[in-house]
């Protein structure tokens, strides 16, 4: 089981308030800080075994410990689930009707760093970012006829060229976007080049990516049946929760795929959809 | 001479004029323009991108068959009498670093 514990702290439906009375079981956890972590619980509900660290030896150890309790008879699997009902629309994010969801891949591709890195930096050196986008039927449809809606630019601008290789990114404000074009060149039945550019910097211009992007768009008939947007370019600066990333710039490379639509990660809302609709129509 | 000295002066006017014309355009076009650019990427490029920025392999966490509705999760585990691990973190596990 996975989640994201942003929803959880804020949405009222019922997995977020089962989830929000698991974690407070763990000594120490404040509700409205990081509620980050990894948790073995009965069906009930009831924690058996709570911690939050990224080691591969610590969560071996912990399912052995949880393991060895529940074989002991001290777990009770038989309590019943609680009887939650509700919803609570505001925080629900389901894929809209008619789009797509396609797989956003980022690395740091180039970039020297002057100092040397712990075992969790190392990994995050060679890290692959990823996040889906979402691209809506009416962007869909306009793309078929050769229209890369100002909508579709601006989201893939704002929520995509984006350095996530490190931990959660901050997005591009509207008024980052100092430059973004994307435009489509048919060739051939129902396939397309896309072409477009990108300058994005914060107003302290501490932060920033410049990138050029070229994209391949197919169809068969009205179905979206190809989607790989490549973009590379200079990015300089981090978020608060990306810190670590090469000094001066770096060059960032982004390429993403149509996701498989059955899969339970194209049902993991795009990072950028916490702002529904700042994202779905974007400034 | 007078003349002359008056038609000196609207001469160095205009000129003025047509400096701060100048200016006033190059300003107008530094705030148009993008400030800095790259290269365009050519189809070898774009092809090379696609092709190594995704993961090769799929890693070992996505063979695991993540559940993402708990409560759904929850019934499965007292059906089946098991205990449920739970991946939480801020941005989802399965998709944002």
């Amino acid at each position: 089981m996975a989640v994201d514990g942003w929803y959880q702290q804020r949405s009222k439906e019922p997995n977020a308030r089962f989830f929000m009375s698991i974690c407070t079981q763990l000594p120490g956890i404040d509700p409205d800080g990081s509620i980050q972590g990894q948790y073995i619980i009965a069906p009930s509900g009831k924690l058996v075994h709570g911690w939050n660290g990224r080691d591969a030896g610590t969560l071996r150890r912990e399912l052995a410990a949880a393991l060895a309790k529940q074989r002991g008879g001290r777990v009770d699997l038989a309590a019943p689930v609680p009887a939650l009902e509700g919803t609570d629309p505001q925080y629900a994010r389901a894929v809209p009707a008619g789009a797509s969801v396609v797989d956003v891949f980022a690395r740091v591709t180039q970039g020297k760093y002057s100092r040397e890195p712990d075992k969790y930096q190392k990994l995050q050196r060679v890290a692959v970012g990823r996040d889906r986008l979402w691209i809506l039927a009416d962007e869909k449809n306009a793309l078929a006829s050769g229209t890369v809606t100002k909508a579709l630019a601006k989201r893939i601008a704002r929520f995509h060229l984006i350095d996530n290789t490190r931990g959660e990114p901050p997005i591009w404000s509207a008024s980052e976007v100092k430059h973004v074009t994307l435009s489509a060149q048919a060739d051939g039945a129902g396939a397309f080049w896309l072409q477009g550019k990108a300058h994005l910097e914060t107003a302290d211009r501490k932060r920033g990516f410049v990138a050029a992007l070229r994209g391949r768009a197919e169809f068969d008939g009205d179905e979206l049946v190809r989607f790989d947007l490549a973009a590379r370019g200079a990015h300089w600066g981090h978020g608060p929760f990306t810190r670590g990333a090469p000094d001066g710039r770096f060059e960032v490379s982004i390429a993403t795929r149509l996701a498989d639509q059955k899969s339970a990660s194209s049902r993991v809302p795009p990072q950028g959809a916490r702002a529904l609709q700042d994202y779905l129509r974007p400034r | 001479m007078r003349g002359g000295d008056g038609a000196c002066v609207l001469v160095r006017m205009a000129a003025m004029r047509l400096n701060f014309a100048c200016v006033l355009a190059a300003s107008c076009l530094l705030q148009a323009a993008p400030a800095e650019t790259v290269p365009e990427l050519s189809v070898a490029t774009h092809a090379r991108i696609i092709k190594t920025v995704p993961p090769q392999d799929k890693g070992y966490w996505e063979e695991i068959p993540w559940e993402t509705d708990l409560l759904a999760a929850a019934k499965r585990a007292h059906r089946e009498k098991m205990m449920l691990f739970i991946w939480a973190s801020s941005g989802h596990p399965l998709g944002c670093t």
